[in-house]
């Protein structure tokens, strides 16, 4: 009997989608009845060969209306290159506050959010190190009790600094790393995902025309999102159209005799004639779908356009 | 002023989209300059390697040969925290060492395939997939020290023109050459 549990995937964009990413778990493989479908974005096999699997180790699934597992039917053509450019957006670069915030110690809701979280972490730990003192694996017992003494520690440590976003008045998190010994360092905010950098003892937009050689700003993938209508390195008037794929192993899950592997592809991502691989897709052991880019205005842009379309950040992508 | 490892750091002032570019030209530079102090009718060859697919991994290579046992090697490569910023390093290198490192990795593909089938039929799939990744990595460090070993032992037979001197010299002189200078930061 095959034990391997597949999981369709949909386009997030619409009508000529952008963006295909791992997704929600798809009831006996057969995606959400009348969504669009092209990409492989999902598969779990479990190779254990006690359980008699026997096959490839990965292999596309298309997504289908209904029918019997095991029998895909496309639905729909590829995108064209017209149509993905028709989907750019003009859009102009957003506004940079010149408001400044300043350092202080968490306290109130931030300080106990920040006390409960590391302490659930800290219990977590605690247990997996009970278990193996209870088996007498001493030495795993003792790396995972110096762990959970350290996450106690941090907890209730007092040397956190947290600070209000210029852009948005949420607050980072105590762990972002913010201090005032740290002059330069930059920091991104969870809410708005905007940039902002610690300098002269205050906390200030970072410079919006800020460019990196490697991807590094970091935005999270919208569902039904849009590009905005520019080479998302420089801005420039594109004149192609390019995509970009990525894949992740979970390696944890090797131990187990498991391959789980997640792909997602962007694209329809404008260049001009001058770039190419200023935007990077990712995801990371915790499924969480980002994009990360060279430009940090062209990355301002992509979230300016789709907020100002409603979109929503696709968030975690639970396994 | 190069270091002990034959090595220096160079680069541009500040983070630009273009500077990936101009690292690329350095090289051709590199290259073209060594070409002239080493020429080809000497029997000396100079080839550059460019790996720029990935954003994160991008290197440059100037490879500088002469026959089969004795190299340098010019390594450019961008820093970690600081992508702007290349350290460019002169390396021993051979084309013996090469073609014993291209060698080795596809013949190493025939028994680390067949230890990949018997450790899955014996044990599960990921188990042993995990096994083989393990031989592979000590399988690879021994046979780098091998082949190392013999390049430099031939190097040593036939002749070896860079020593580590030598390389030093290469590196300080490297590290004369102008980075080139491009288009402005490519933000409008």
């Amino acid at each position: 009997m095959s034990t391997e549990k597949e999981r369709g995937g949909f386009d997030l964009g619409r009508s000529t989608p952008a963006i295909s990413l791992a997704c929600g778990i798809t009831p006996g493989g057969l995606s959400r009845r009348g969504k669009e479908c092209r990409q492989i974005v999902t598969i779990r096999l479990d190779m254990g060969r006690q359980r008699g699997w026997a096959g490839q180790c990965e292999r596309p699934i298309y997504c289908k209306q209904s029918g019997p597992r095991g029998r895909s039917e496309e639905i729909h053509t590829m995108a064209t290159y017209q149509e993905l450019l028709g989907n750019l957006i003009d859009s102009e670069d957003p506004a940079v506050p010149q408001r400044t915030t300043s350092l202080a110690k968490p306290v109130g809701p931030v300080r106990t959010k920040h006390i409960v979280t590391n302490c659930a972490i800290a219990a977590l730990f605690g247990l997996i190190a009970g278990a193996f003192f209870y088996y007498s694996h001493w030495i795993l017992g003792g790396v995972f009790g110096l762990l959970t003494v350290l996450i106690l520690l941090a907890a209730f440590s007092s040397s956190y600094w947290v600070a209000a976003c210029p852009y948005c008045a949420a607050v980072f998190e105590p762990m972002a790393g913010l201090s005032p010994e740290k002059e330069g360092k930059v920091v991104q905010c969870k809410s708005c995902f905007e940039y902002s950098e610690y300098s002269g003892g205050r906390v200030r937009a970072h410079d919006p025309n800020a460019v990196s050689e490697v991807p590094k700003f970091v935005s999270p993938v919208f569902s039904d999102g849009v590009w905005p209508k520019g080479c998302v390195a420089c801005g420039a008037a594109p004149t192609r159209l390019d995509e970009v794929k990525t894949r992740n192993v979970s390696y944890g899950m090797l131990a187990f005799g498991r391959i789980w592997v997640t792909s997602g592809k962007a694209k329809g991502i404008p260049y001009c004639e001058k770039h190419r691989g200023a935007v990077d897709l990712k995801i990371d052991q915790g499924k969480r779908v980002t994009l990360e880019w060279c430009s940090l205005r062209m990355m301002r842009r992509y979230l300016a356009v789709n907020r100002k379309l409603g979109r929503q950040p696709a968030g975690r992508k639970w396994i | 002023m190069a270091d002990k490892f034959g090595a220096f750091e160079t680069g541009f002032e500040r983070p630009s989209l273009d500077n990936p570019l101009l690292f690329s030209r350095y090289a051709d530079e590199i290259a073209m300059r060594l070409g002239h102090q080493y020429p080809m009718h000497l029997g000396y060859r100079v080839k550059v390697e460019k790996k720029e697919k990935d954003p994160r991994k991008r290197e440059w290579l100037v490879d500088l040969q002469r026959g089969w046992f004795s190299g340098a090697r010019v390594e450019i490569k961008p820093l970690a925290e600081k992508p702007h910023r290349v350290r460019v390093r002169v390396s021993w290198q051979s084309r013996l060492m090469s073609v014993m490192e291209k060698g080795f990795t596809y013949i190493s593909m025939v028994p680390l395939f067949f230890l990949f089938i018997g450790l899955t039929l014996a044990t599960r799939l990921g188990f042993a997939l995990i096994l083989t990744i393990v031989v592979a990595i000590a399988w690879a460090i021994v046979g780098y020290i091998v082949m190392f070993a013999v390049a430099r032992v031939c190097a040593a037979i036939f002749g070896n023109e860079f020593s580590s001197e030598t390389r030093s010299a290469l590196a300080n002189k490297i590290e004369q050459f102008p980075l080139p200078q491009g288009a402005p930061a490519s933000t409008t």
